[in-house]
Protein backbone atom coordinates (compact mmCIF):
# COMPACT_ATOMS: atom_id res chain seq x y z
CA UNK A 1 0.00 0.00 0.00
CA UNK A 2 3.11 2.74 1.39
CA UNK A 3 4.82 1.22 -2.26
CA UNK A 4 1.74 2.01 -4.53
CA UNK A 5 1.21 5.40 -2.76
CA UNK A 6 4.91 6.19 -3.46
CA UNK A 7 5.06 5.39 -6.70
CA UNK A 8 1.92 7.41 -7.67
CA UNK A 9 3.16 10.05 -5.91
CA UNK A 10 6.28 9.67 -7.72
CA UNK A 11 4.36 10.15 -11.49
CA UNK A 12 2.13 13.13 -10.59
CA UNK A 13 5.85 14.96 -9.74
CA UNK A 14 6.83 13.53 -12.92
CA UNK A 15 3.85 14.77 -14.59
CA UNK A 16 3.96 17.90 -12.71
CA UNK A 17 7.71 18.75 -13.51
CA UNK A 18 7.55 17.44 -16.94
CA UNK A 19 4.73 20.60 -17.93
CA UNK A 20 6.13 22.52 -16.16
CA UNK A 21 10.00 22.28 -18.20
CA UNK A 22 8.03 21.62 -21.28
CA UNK A 23 6.33 25.01 -20.77
CA UNK A 24 8.88 27.05 -19.47
CA UNK A 25 10.94 27.87 -22.86
CA UNK A 26 7.31 29.39 -24.17
CA UNK A 27 7.66 32.17 -21.90
CA UNK A 28 7.60 34.98 -24.19
CA UNK A 29 10.42 36.61 -22.76
CA UNK A 30 12.67 36.93 -25.81
CA UNK A 31 11.38 36.60 -28.90
CA UNK A 32 14.73 37.18 -31.12
CA UNK A 33 16.57 34.12 -32.03
CA UNK A 34 18.64 33.44 -28.55
CA UNK A 35 22.34 32.90 -28.99
CA UNK A 36 22.46 30.13 -27.17
CA UNK A 37 20.26 27.40 -27.70
CA UNK A 38 17.46 26.20 -24.97
CA UNK A 39 18.39 22.56 -24.04
CA UNK A 40 15.93 19.77 -24.27
CA UNK A 41 15.02 19.47 -20.49
CA UNK A 42 12.02 17.17 -20.64
CA UNK A 43 14.32 14.94 -22.16
CA UNK A 44 16.95 15.10 -19.07
CA UNK A 45 14.33 14.85 -16.77
CA UNK A 46 13.25 11.52 -18.51
CA UNK A 47 15.92 10.09 -18.84
CA UNK A 48 17.65 10.79 -15.58
CA UNK A 49 14.06 9.63 -13.82
CA UNK A 50 13.43 6.91 -16.20
CA UNK A 51 17.59 5.64 -15.12
CA UNK A 52 16.93 5.71 -11.35
CA UNK A 53 13.41 5.49 -10.75
CA UNK A 54 11.83 3.27 -14.15
CA UNK A 55 8.37 3.07 -12.06
CA UNK A 56 8.18 6.38 -11.67
CA UNK A 57 8.38 7.12 -15.21
CA UNK A 58 6.18 4.81 -16.96
CA UNK A 59 5.57 4.33 -20.47
CA UNK A 60 2.45 6.25 -21.18
CA UNK A 61 3.18 8.71 -19.36
CA UNK A 62 6.21 9.75 -21.14
CA UNK A 63 4.68 9.16 -24.88
CA UNK A 64 1.60 11.25 -23.61
CA UNK A 65 3.69 14.19 -22.56
CA UNK A 66 6.09 14.08 -24.71
CA UNK A 67 3.42 14.13 -27.66
CA UNK A 68 2.03 17.27 -25.86
CA UNK A 69 5.46 18.56 -26.01
CA UNK A 70 5.64 17.60 -29.66
CA UNK A 71 2.32 19.25 -30.40
CA UNK A 72 3.34 23.08 -28.06
CA UNK A 73 6.71 23.20 -29.53
CA UNK A 74 5.88 23.11 -32.98
CA UNK A 75 8.22 20.16 -33.92
CA UNK A 76 6.59 17.31 -36.33
CA UNK A 77 3.97 15.54 -34.33
CA UNK A 78 5.21 11.97 -32.66
CA UNK A 79 8.52 11.69 -34.48
CA UNK A 80 10.78 13.19 -31.10
CA UNK A 81 7.97 11.44 -28.86
CA UNK A 82 8.41 7.63 -31.03
CA UNK A 83 12.26 8.16 -30.07
CA UNK A 84 12.13 9.33 -26.76
CA UNK A 85 9.90 6.50 -26.26
CA UNK A 86 12.21 3.86 -27.81
CA UNK A 87 15.03 5.32 -25.95
CA UNK A 88 13.26 5.09 -22.40
CA UNK A 89 12.20 1.58 -22.86
CA UNK A 90 16.05 0.35 -24.00
CA UNK A 91 17.17 2.58 -20.81
CA UNK A 92 14.63 1.59 -18.86
CA UNK A 93 15.49 -2.62 -19.71
CA UNK A 94 19.05 -2.06 -18.65
CA UNK A 95 18.70 0.73 -15.68
CA UNK A 96 20.13 -1.71 -13.24
CA UNK A 97 23.08 -2.14 -15.09
CA UNK A 98 23.27 2.20 -16.14
CA UNK A 99 23.20 2.99 -11.98
CA UNK A 100 25.65 0.95 -11.22
CA UNK A 101 27.85 1.59 -13.60
CA UNK A 102 28.66 5.36 -12.07
CA UNK A 103 27.43 8.73 -13.50
CA UNK A 104 30.33 9.15 -16.07
CA UNK A 105 28.82 5.74 -17.91
CA UNK A 106 25.33 7.06 -17.61
CA UNK A 107 26.50 10.55 -19.00
CA UNK A 108 28.22 7.66 -22.09
CA UNK A 109 25.00 6.34 -22.72
CA UNK A 110 22.69 9.55 -22.27
CA UNK A 111 24.78 11.64 -24.98
CA UNK A 112 25.06 8.07 -27.00
CA UNK A 113 21.23 8.04 -27.45
CA UNK A 114 20.34 11.90 -27.83
CA UNK A 115 22.89 11.73 -30.72
CA UNK A 116 21.48 8.68 -32.46
CA UNK A 117 18.10 10.36 -31.62
CA UNK A 118 19.12 13.13 -33.52
CA UNK A 119 20.27 11.44 -36.05
CA UNK A 120 17.32 9.64 -36.91
CA UNK A 121 15.05 12.07 -36.70
CA UNK A 122 17.10 13.84 -39.34
CA UNK A 123 17.07 11.06 -41.84
CA UNK A 124 13.19 10.50 -40.94
CA UNK A 125 12.21 14.19 -41.75
CA UNK A 126 15.01 14.12 -45.30
CA UNK A 127 13.48 10.47 -46.22
CA UNK A 128 9.39 12.19 -45.79
CA UNK A 129 10.52 14.91 -47.80
CA UNK A 130 10.56 17.11 -44.93
CA UNK A 131 13.10 19.76 -43.92
CA UNK A 132 15.99 18.28 -41.86
CA UNK A 133 17.06 20.50 -39.31
CA UNK A 134 20.66 22.63 -39.59
CA UNK A 135 23.54 20.04 -38.30
CA UNK A 136 25.57 23.00 -36.54
CA UNK A 137 22.63 24.22 -34.87
CA UNK A 138 22.01 20.47 -33.74
CA UNK A 139 25.66 19.66 -32.53
CA UNK A 140 25.10 22.89 -30.26
CA UNK A 141 21.54 21.85 -29.26
CA UNK A 142 23.06 18.38 -28.03
CA UNK A 143 26.23 19.65 -26.22
CA UNK A 144 23.91 22.13 -24.34
CA UNK A 145 21.30 19.44 -23.47
CA UNK A 146 24.29 16.94 -22.44
CA UNK A 147 25.54 20.03 -20.08
CA UNK A 148 21.85 20.22 -18.37
CA UNK A 149 21.56 16.36 -17.74
CA UNK A 150 24.32 16.37 -14.87
CA UNK A 151 22.38 19.50 -13.18
CA UNK A 152 18.87 17.36 -13.95
CA UNK A 153 20.60 14.33 -12.02
CA UNK A 154 21.81 16.66 -9.57
CA UNK A 155 18.61 18.21 -8.40
CA UNK A 156 16.10 15.23 -8.51
CA UNK A 157 19.04 13.57 -6.09
CA UNK A 158 19.02 16.04 -3.91
CA UNK A 159 16.13 18.11 -4.37
CA UNK A 160 14.08 15.48 -4.79
CA UNK A 161 15.33 12.12 -3.28
CA UNK A 162 14.90 10.57 -6.92
CA UNK A 163 17.59 8.10 -6.34
CA UNK A 164 18.14 4.53 -7.51
CA UNK A 165 16.92 1.43 -5.33
CA UNK A 166 19.78 -0.54 -4.21
CA UNK A 167 19.40 -3.86 -6.21
CA UNK A 168 18.65 -6.27 -3.39
CA UNK A 169 15.79 -4.61 -2.40
CA UNK A 170 14.29 -4.03 -5.65
CA UNK A 171 10.57 -5.21 -6.26
CA UNK A 172 9.77 -7.13 -8.89
CA UNK A 173 7.39 -6.78 -11.03
CA UNK A 174 4.45 -6.99 -9.37
CA UNK A 175 5.65 -4.80 -6.69
CA UNK A 176 6.48 -7.60 -4.44
CA UNK A 177 9.72 -6.47 -2.28
CA UNK A 178 11.60 -10.11 -2.47
CA UNK B 1 5.97 -20.88 -8.00
CA UNK B 2 4.42 -22.09 -11.05
CA UNK B 3 1.63 -19.45 -10.60
CA UNK B 4 3.58 -16.17 -9.83
CA UNK B 5 5.59 -17.17 -12.94
CA UNK B 6 2.62 -17.84 -14.80
CA UNK B 7 0.97 -14.15 -13.50
CA UNK B 8 4.38 -12.68 -14.18
CA UNK B 9 4.58 -13.73 -17.69
CA UNK B 10 1.37 -12.13 -19.28
CA UNK B 11 2.33 -9.24 -17.61
CA UNK B 12 5.24 -8.88 -19.72
CA UNK B 13 3.31 -10.10 -22.82
CA UNK B 14 0.97 -7.15 -21.99
CA UNK B 15 3.50 -5.07 -21.57
CA UNK B 16 5.39 -5.94 -24.79
CA UNK B 17 1.65 -4.80 -26.71
CA UNK B 18 1.44 -1.98 -25.23
CA UNK B 19 5.27 -0.62 -25.98
CA UNK B 20 4.36 -1.86 -29.46
CA UNK B 21 1.11 -0.59 -30.01
CA UNK B 22 2.52 3.37 -28.51
CA UNK B 23 5.57 3.09 -30.92
CA UNK B 24 3.02 2.14 -33.51
CA UNK B 25 0.66 5.03 -33.21
CA UNK B 26 3.48 7.25 -32.56
CA UNK B 27 4.83 6.47 -36.25
CA UNK B 28 1.37 6.54 -37.66
CA UNK B 29 0.42 10.05 -36.70
CA UNK B 30 4.17 11.12 -37.96
CA UNK B 31 3.64 9.53 -41.50
CA UNK B 32 -0.26 11.12 -41.16
CA UNK B 33 1.36 14.04 -40.58
CA UNK B 34 3.70 13.89 -43.62
CA UNK B 35 0.92 12.81 -45.12
CA UNK B 36 -2.07 15.89 -44.54
CA UNK B 37 0.13 18.36 -42.68
CA UNK B 38 -3.19 20.48 -42.69
CA UNK B 39 -5.34 18.75 -40.69
CA UNK B 40 -2.98 17.39 -37.93
CA UNK B 41 -1.67 21.00 -38.00
CA UNK B 42 -5.57 21.98 -37.54
CA UNK B 43 -5.34 19.64 -34.55
CA UNK B 44 -2.22 21.03 -32.86
CA UNK B 45 -3.91 24.47 -33.22
CA UNK B 46 -6.98 22.96 -31.33
CA UNK B 47 -4.82 21.51 -29.03
CA UNK B 48 -2.58 24.82 -28.56
CA UNK B 49 -5.87 26.88 -28.05
CA UNK B 50 -7.09 24.27 -25.28
CA UNK B 51 -4.15 24.00 -23.54
CA UNK B 52 -1.96 27.30 -23.78
CA UNK B 53 -4.51 30.00 -22.57
CA UNK B 54 -4.70 27.80 -19.47
CA UNK B 55 -1.08 28.00 -18.79
CA UNK B 56 -1.06 31.86 -18.72
CA UNK B 57 -1.47 32.25 -14.58
CA UNK B 58 1.79 29.81 -14.42
CA UNK B 59 3.76 32.17 -16.59
CA UNK B 60 2.39 35.47 -15.60
CA UNK B 61 4.39 35.58 -12.49
CA UNK B 62 7.82 34.33 -14.06
CA UNK B 63 7.40 36.93 -16.93
CA UNK B 64 7.00 39.40 -14.06
CA UNK B 65 9.71 38.54 -12.01
CA UNK B 66 12.43 38.78 -15.16
CA UNK B 67 10.69 41.72 -16.53
CA UNK B 68 11.21 43.66 -12.92
CA UNK B 69 14.67 42.00 -13.39
CA UNK B 70 15.42 43.98 -16.36
CA UNK B 71 13.54 46.92 -15.89
CA UNK B 72 15.97 47.48 -12.62
CA UNK B 73 18.76 47.18 -14.53
CA UNK B 74 17.92 49.98 -16.86
CA UNK B 75 17.59 51.95 -13.30
CA UNK B 76 21.32 52.02 -13.02
CA UNK B 77 21.84 54.28 -16.22
CA UNK B 78 18.66 55.96 -15.41
CA UNK B 79 20.14 59.18 -15.50
CA UNK B 80 22.69 58.82 -18.62
CA UNK B 81 19.34 57.61 -20.70
CA UNK B 82 17.42 60.65 -19.52
CA UNK B 83 20.12 62.76 -20.78
CA UNK B 84 20.59 60.87 -24.26
CA UNK B 85 16.68 60.91 -24.33
CA UNK B 86 16.55 64.57 -23.84
CA UNK B 87 18.63 65.49 -26.58
CA UNK B 88 16.94 63.07 -28.85
CA UNK B 89 13.59 64.48 -28.26
CA UNK B 90 15.30 68.02 -29.27
CA UNK B 91 16.55 66.25 -32.51
CA UNK B 92 13.23 64.54 -33.16
CA UNK B 93 11.12 67.74 -32.16
CA UNK B 94 12.84 68.85 -35.78
CA UNK B 95 12.12 66.44 -38.05
CA UNK B 96 8.34 66.46 -36.45
CA UNK B 97 8.55 69.93 -37.80
CA UNK B 98 9.97 68.92 -40.92
CA UNK B 99 7.26 65.94 -41.49
CA UNK B 100 4.44 68.32 -40.72
CA UNK B 101 5.40 70.74 -43.26
CA UNK B 102 6.52 67.67 -45.59
CA UNK B 103 2.99 66.55 -45.16
CA UNK B 104 1.52 69.92 -45.52
CA UNK B 105 2.70 69.67 -49.23
CA UNK B 106 2.01 66.30 -49.66
CA UNK B 107 -1.35 66.42 -49.49
CA UNK B 108 -1.58 69.85 -51.51
CA UNK B 109 0.17 67.54 -54.40
CA UNK B 110 -2.04 65.11 -53.69
CA UNK B 111 -5.21 66.65 -54.07
CA UNK B 112 -3.53 68.16 -57.26
CA UNK B 113 -2.70 65.31 -59.31
CA UNK B 114 -6.05 63.99 -57.96
CA UNK B 115 -4.46 60.62 -56.41
CA UNK B 116 -6.47 58.11 -55.23
CA UNK B 117 -4.60 55.62 -52.07
CA UNK B 118 -5.18 52.61 -51.27
CA UNK B 119 -7.84 51.59 -49.10
CA UNK B 120 -6.80 51.71 -45.35
CA UNK B 121 -5.54 49.10 -43.13
CA UNK B 122 -7.64 48.17 -39.81
CA UNK B 123 -5.89 46.24 -37.58
CA UNK B 124 -6.22 44.05 -34.17
CA UNK B 125 -3.80 44.75 -31.66
CA UNK B 126 -2.70 41.00 -29.77
CA UNK B 127 -0.46 40.34 -26.79
CA UNK B 128 2.25 37.95 -27.04
CA UNK B 129 1.28 35.13 -24.96
CA UNK B 130 4.10 32.55 -25.78
CA UNK B 131 7.27 32.27 -27.50
CA UNK B 132 8.09 29.15 -29.74
CA UNK B 133 10.16 27.49 -27.07
CA UNK B 134 12.09 25.57 -29.69
CA UNK B 135 15.31 26.68 -31.08
CA UNK B 136 14.48 25.30 -34.58
CA UNK B 137 11.59 27.38 -35.43
CA UNK B 138 10.88 31.27 -34.68
CA UNK B 139 7.39 31.91 -34.02
CA UNK B 140 4.91 33.58 -31.36
CA UNK B 141 1.44 32.97 -30.15
CA UNK B 142 -1.41 35.50 -29.97
CA UNK B 143 -4.43 35.72 -27.49
CA UNK B 144 -6.75 36.79 -30.81
CA UNK B 145 -8.28 34.38 -33.00
CA UNK B 146 -11.02 33.21 -35.49
CA UNK B 147 -13.16 35.06 -33.32
CA UNK B 148 -11.06 38.25 -33.47
CA UNK B 149 -11.72 38.12 -37.20
CA UNK B 150 -7.66 36.78 -38.05
CA UNK B 151 -7.25 34.68 -41.00
CA UNK B 152 -4.06 32.76 -41.79
CA UNK B 153 -1.92 34.59 -43.91
CA UNK B 154 -2.68 38.77 -42.52
CA UNK B 155 0.55 40.22 -42.24
CA UNK B 156 1.49 40.88 -38.22
CA UNK B 157 3.76 44.34 -37.52
CA UNK B 158 4.65 45.80 -34.10
CA UNK B 159 5.03 49.91 -34.07
CA UNK B 160 7.53 50.14 -36.12
CA UNK B 161 7.89 47.45 -38.33
CA UNK B 162 6.97 44.10 -39.91
CA UNK B 163 7.28 41.00 -37.41
CA UNK B 164 5.91 38.00 -39.80
CA UNK B 165 2.52 36.94 -40.43
CA UNK B 166 -0.32 34.83 -39.11
CA UNK B 167 0.01 30.87 -39.85
CA UNK B 168 -2.62 28.85 -37.91
CA UNK B 169 -5.17 30.50 -36.57
CA UNK B 170 -7.65 28.66 -33.68
CA UNK B 171 -10.29 29.90 -31.62
CA UNK B 172 -8.48 32.39 -29.51
CA UNK B 173 -4.97 31.87 -30.78
CA UNK B 174 -2.96 32.25 -32.96
CA UNK B 175 0.98 31.51 -34.26
CA UNK B 176 2.66 34.50 -36.08
CA UNK B 177 5.82 32.96 -37.93
CA UNK B 178 8.44 35.57 -37.60
CA UNK B 179 10.66 36.73 -40.17
CA UNK B 180 13.41 35.16 -38.39
CA UNK B 181 12.04 31.70 -39.18
CA UNK B 182 13.36 29.06 -41.31
CA UNK B 183 9.99 29.04 -43.25
CA UNK B 184 9.29 32.43 -43.84
CA UNK B 185 10.37 34.32 -46.98
CA UNK B 186 8.92 37.75 -47.79
CA UNK B 187 9.03 39.76 -51.28
CA UNK B 188 10.40 43.10 -50.73
CA UNK B 189 11.59 46.07 -52.56
CA UNK B 190 15.13 48.04 -51.89
CA UNK B 191 14.34 51.73 -51.20
CA UNK B 192 15.58 54.55 -52.83
CA UNK B 193 17.17 51.64 -55.22
CA UNK B 194 13.56 49.90 -56.13
CA UNK B 195 14.55 46.72 -56.35
CA UNK B 196 12.71 43.39 -55.95
CA UNK B 197 14.17 40.57 -53.73
CA UNK B 198 13.04 37.82 -51.32
CA UNK B 199 13.64 38.50 -47.35
CA UNK B 200 14.38 34.89 -46.42
CA UNK B 201 14.71 33.82 -42.59
CA UNK B 202 17.58 31.57 -41.26
CA UNK B 203 17.33 31.05 -37.39
CA UNK B 204 19.65 34.20 -36.92
CA UNK B 205 18.84 37.59 -35.75
CA UNK B 206 19.09 39.41 -39.11
CA UNK B 207 17.38 37.47 -42.26
CA UNK B 208 19.09 37.23 -45.90
CA UNK B 209 17.98 39.31 -49.03
CA UNK B 210 17.82 36.68 -51.44
CA UNK B 211 17.10 36.68 -55.10
CA UNK B 212 18.79 40.76 -56.14
CA UNK B 213 19.21 41.16 -59.66
CA UNK B 214 22.32 42.90 -59.10
CA UNK B 215 23.73 42.79 -55.74
CA UNK B 216 26.56 45.47 -56.05
CA UNK B 217 24.22 48.21 -56.40
CA UNK B 218 22.52 47.42 -52.97
CA UNK B 219 24.47 49.11 -50.27
CA UNK B 220 23.86 49.04 -46.33
CA UNK B 221 21.77 51.48 -45.22
CA UNK B 222 18.97 51.27 -47.78
CA UNK B 223 15.22 50.80 -46.10
CA UNK B 224 13.47 47.39 -47.20
CA UNK B 225 9.93 47.80 -47.27
CA UNK B 226 7.15 44.61 -48.70
CA UNK B 227 6.39 44.79 -51.97
CA UNK B 228 3.35 43.52 -52.11
CA UNK B 229 3.92 40.88 -54.72
CA UNK B 230 2.00 37.77 -54.21
CA UNK B 231 -0.44 39.51 -52.50
CA UNK B 232 0.66 37.61 -49.16
CA UNK B 233 1.57 41.02 -47.35
CA UNK B 234 -0.03 44.75 -48.16
CA UNK B 235 2.20 47.49 -49.60
CA UNK B 236 5.01 49.41 -48.36
CA UNK B 237 5.59 48.31 -44.93
CA UNK B 238 8.81 48.35 -43.97
CA UNK B 239 10.87 45.63 -43.04
CA UNK B 240 14.29 47.04 -42.13
CA UNK B 241 17.64 48.19 -43.05
CA UNK B 242 19.98 46.65 -45.71
CA UNK B 243 23.31 45.56 -43.60
CA UNK B 244 26.62 43.34 -44.43
CA UNK B 245 26.37 40.13 -42.12
CA UNK B 246 30.01 39.10 -41.02
CA UNK B 247 29.57 36.01 -43.67
CA UNK B 248 29.96 38.72 -46.48
CA UNK B 249 26.02 38.33 -46.95
CA UNK B 250 23.47 40.72 -47.27
CA UNK B 251 20.83 40.88 -44.56
CA UNK B 252 18.30 42.57 -42.91
CA UNK B 253 18.59 44.68 -39.91
CA UNK B 254 14.65 44.13 -38.45
CA UNK B 255 12.87 47.49 -37.66
CA UNK B 256 10.65 45.33 -35.29
CA UNK B 257 12.25 45.06 -31.90
CA UNK B 258 12.34 41.27 -31.46
CA UNK B 259 13.86 41.85 -28.04
CA UNK B 260 10.84 43.01 -26.40
CA UNK B 261 7.67 41.83 -28.65
CA UNK B 262 5.26 42.14 -26.31
CA UNK B 263 2.13 43.68 -28.49
CA UNK B 264 1.71 43.75 -31.89
CA UNK B 265 -0.99 44.86 -34.55
CA UNK B 266 -2.30 42.17 -36.84
CA UNK B 267 -3.04 43.82 -40.40
CA UNK B 268 -6.69 43.32 -41.70
CA UNK B 269 -5.83 43.93 -45.22
CA UNK B 270 -9.10 45.48 -46.91
CA UNK B 271 -10.12 42.82 -49.41
CA UNK B 272 -9.35 44.77 -52.61
CA UNK B 273 -10.46 43.85 -55.76
CA UNK B 274 -8.90 41.49 -57.64
CA UNK B 275 -8.90 41.99 -61.65
CA UNK B 276 -10.14 38.70 -62.95
CA UNK B 277 -9.59 38.31 -66.96
CA UNK B 278 -8.80 39.94 -69.76
CA UNK B 279 -11.39 42.76 -70.37
CA UNK B 280 -13.62 43.10 -72.94
CA UNK B 281 -12.28 45.13 -75.19
CA UNK B 282 -9.43 42.84 -75.95
CA UNK B 283 -10.06 39.88 -78.23
CA UNK B 284 -13.22 37.73 -77.09
CA UNK B 285 -14.29 37.18 -73.37
CA UNK B 286 -14.30 33.36 -72.30
CA UNK B 287 -17.21 31.69 -72.37
CA UNK B 288 -19.15 31.64 -69.20
CA UNK B 289 -18.61 28.70 -66.97
CA UNK B 290 -21.77 27.71 -64.62
CA UNK B 291 -21.67 28.74 -61.07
Amino acid sequence: MNRLFKIWAMRLIYAALGILVLTLPLLPLQCAPARIMSPDLFFCLTVAWVIRQPAGAPLLLVAALALLGDAILMRPPGLWALLLVIVTEVIRATSATIRQRGLLFELGVVAFSLFIMIVVQNVALFVTFADPLAFPRLLQFVLITLICYPITVFILYYGLRIRGVDLKKLPDRLGKIK
Amino acid sequence: MPKHNHTRKSWQTIRRITVGLTIAALLLLFIIWRIDSPRIERFRMMLVDRFVPDMSWMMAPVTRFTRIISDYQSYDEIYTQNQELRQELQRMKGWHEAALQLEQTNAQLRALNNVSLSPGLGFVTAEVTTDSGSPFNQSVLLNVGRLDGIIDGQATVDGLGLVGRISGVGEQTSRVVLLTDVSSQVPVIIRPEGQRAIVQGDNSIAPVIAFLDTPDSVTPGMRVVTSGDGGVFPADLLVGQVARGTDGRLRIILAADYEGLEFVRVLRNAQNDQIQGAGELVGATPPETSE
